[in-house]
């Protein structure tokens, strides 16, 4: 069986019609990473591209190829769809929040990228008013649908290794969210995908240290340790600065489990006990090569056109998000600085200055 | 004053930005092709601007305000790309506000002891061969080539190998080194290296010097080694082996490409090096070992 035999059919709502889309926002990146889905979902009839709003008036030559019968408009206000329409919105995170409200205003369900606010709190009432408005405030988190983070989370689970007894997380070779400057800093993207790993994978945590590099602007390097509600502890690095692949190693009581996306084979077990039962849990789950990050966005996309035909909460629904908010707010909250060793002594000095009173975000 | 660095994103862009702003002078402008550039920059609470190398206007709206500029490649900057990023940078600066344009040519000179004990910059080593060495190398040309018409004064800084804190070729050479893999250098070759914060010192210096023609400037460190002794001092550092035994010079060697080629910049430019190479190594390793950690 294939990754597209496994997809669910197209659904439509009620007298016939199918939902339509409208994007809004960064279009490059709408393009790179949800191009091909929304493609494809508009050619087999699951949706319509219907909508989109660009400033500037003028298509991209993607989407004048692909969608030649697109309403365009300026402005949010400008365009006319009607309820139930899905809004896929990849603005700058500083006007994400309102961009969020206007559509749920319009009682447009929303896909946000991630995250839709870069705090719990704002995230907190755009839920609330999507609640209000009877929509949905989804955010685009295709890690959780990748075939890796259902194996890992398997393995963390302890039935095939036995209980985690630590784990070390590094993140920052890609990032999340569309692009902008300045950029959200490294506990927002890619912090928030690792908080939210750490939170499906092992539960709840509690920072025991957090630390970063900003000196008056945003951290490119931040690392933190953890000491879960189960009884262990783990770390986490997020570098943006050496931008190196994501890793994650997971040891438990009877082996470690190893995941490195940069590998030619990024999936490593390592038993510490031959015994075949062990194994049987793993063996035959391994991650799904094919299905590439296009692949986990477009089943993305269904489960959430499905969830607005039945009327019910999506998976990825915005408060699902709120525990990696609250970690993230919670570590900028609490943050130390990280040693600069490289520095001379003078600038040492003033770093430490700019660290303790100079920090903007 | 104000001065433009553009690539922010490489590890020569991004240091200077962090030294010029934690030094209080000059005041930089980050600049780079993508956001994910502006990272290492965004640290710091400095102007950050986006700029499309191939369009003049792009960069020249970048450009306002500032009096001075710094082009820096990154590592992996394609050599097409900057050759086009150094012909439209020649354009935008064109009856712009720019007075000083340095180049940071780092293309490791093939031969040093080439050099000859003189101001001009005739006599200069040539340069490694290799697309990027022949990318550099044009874009020098082109923007050697602005003064004829504008005003911009470009002063290349041709630099030798360049190490220290995000420097891809170190950071191999260490991860080589504690992983007991890497090539091996040839034992006799030299070592012409040239530590980052040297680097920086020079560029301080080529923007603020009283100078009036534009020239080309060779730059290596003081020591005077060979590139197996280099891989043993980096390897001692990090407290691994590297299989050779080799102490570092204490003081350059009587003779040596330093004094042939440091006459040149330390007397026109006013450049006196940041840091020695003991010192220079400390500093590039404890960087590794908190990048790896």
């Amino acid at each position: 069986m294939t990754a597209e035999d496994a997809l669910p059919p197209p659904r439509v709502f009620p007298g016939g019609t199918i939902p339509g889309l409208l994007l809004l926002g960064d279009l490059a990146w709408i393009e790179k990473t949800f191009g091909p889905p929304l493609v494809r979902l508009h050619r087999d009839g699951t949706a319509r591209v219907a909508a989109a709003v660009i400033p500037g008036g003028t298509p991209t030559p993607w989407l004048a190829r692909e969608f030649p019968r697109l309403r365009l408009a300026a402005h949010l206000d400008a365009l006319d769809e009607p309820p139930d329409t899905l809004a896929l919105i990849a603005t700058p995170l500083r006007q994400r929040p309102a961009k969020i409200s206007q559509a749920l205003r319009r009682g447009w369900h929303v896909l946000s990228a991630c995250p839709p606010a870069d705090n719990a709190a704002e995230t907190t009432r755009l839920c609330e008013l999507a609640r209000r408005n009877e929509v949905s405030l989804s955010v685009d988190l295709p890690h959780r649908l990748a075939p890796w983070f259902r194996w890992l989370r398997l393995a963390a689970s302890g039935r095939a290794l036995g209980g985690c007894v630590t784990f070390r997380l590094h993140e920052g070779g890609d990032e999340i969210s569309p692009s902008e400057v300045p950029p959200a800093g490294a506990w927002i993207d890619p912090g928030l995908r690792a908080f939210d790993l750490i939170a499906n994978w092992f539960g709840d945590m509690q920072p025991l240290s957090a630390a970063d590099d900003a000196l008056g602007g945003v951290e490119a390097v931040a690392r933190a340790e953890f000491a879960m509600a189960a009884g262990f502890r783990g770390s986490l690095r997020l570098d943006r600065d050496r931008s190196a692949p994501p890793s994650y190693l997971l040891r438990c009581r009877r082996g470690t489990v190893c995941w490195d996306t940069a590998s030619a084979t990024p999936a490593r077990l390592r038993l510490d006990a031959s015994v075949d039962e062990l194994t049987g849990i793993l063996r035959g789950r391994e991650p799904d090569a094919n299905r590439g990050p296009a692949g986990t966005r477009e089943l993305q996309l269904r489960q959430l056109l499905g969830a607005a035909i039945r009327g019910n909460e999506p998976a990825n629904h915005a408060t699902t998000l709120l525990p990696a908010l609250t970690m993230a707010d919670h570590c900028r909250r609490v943050r130390s600085s990280l040693p600069l060793p490289w520095l001379s002594a003078n600038e040492s000095a003033v770093a430490a200055s700019l660290s303790l009173h100079g920090r903007a975000a | 004053m104000k001065v433009a660095i553009f690539n922010a994103a490489g590890a020569i862009g991004a240091r200077m930005v962090e030294t010029f702003h934690l030094s209080g002078s000059p005041q930089p402008v980050a600049l780079a092709p993508a956001p994910a550039g502006l990272a290492r920059a965004a640290r710091f609470a400095v102007s950050l601007k986006l700029v499309d190398p191939a369009s003049t206007e792009s960069l020249r709206s970048a450009l306002s305000g500032c009096s001075s500029m710094v082009f820096a490649p990154a590592d992996e900057d394609e050599p097409a790309r900057i050759v086009e990023s150094a012909a439209t940078l020649a354009r935008a600066c064109a009856k712009g506000a720019i007075r000083r344009l340095v180049m940071i040519s780092e293309a490791g000179p093939a031969d040093r002891k080439a050099a000859e004990p003189e101001d001009g910059a005739e006599s200069l080593p040539g340069l490694l061969p290799g697309p990027r060495s022949a990318a550099l190398a044009e874009a020098e040309a082109v923007l050697l080539e602005v003064r004829v018409e504008h005003l911009p004064l470009t002063i290349v800084l041709r630099t030798g190998t360049v190490f220290g804190a995000r420097v891809p070729s170190f950071a191999e050479l260490a991860r080589g080194l504690e992983s007991g893999e890497g090539p091996r250098p040839l034992a006799d070759a030299p070592w012409n290296g040239l530590h980052l914060d040297n680097l920086v010192a020079a560029t301080r210096a080529a923007l603020s010097a009283r100078i009036i023609e534009q020239r080309v400037f060779t730059l290596t460190d003081p020591a005077a080694i060979t590139e197996e002794a280099f891989r043993a001092a980096v390897a001692r550092e990090l407290g691994v082996s590297a299989g050779v035994a080799t102490n570092l010079p204490r003081e350059p060697t009587e003779g040596t490409a330093h004094q042939i080629q440091g006459f040149n910049v330390e007397k026109q430019l006013g450049y006196r090096p940041a840091v020695d190479l003991a010192e220079g190594l400390r500093r590039s390793c404890a960087w590794w070992r908190h990048a790896r950690d």
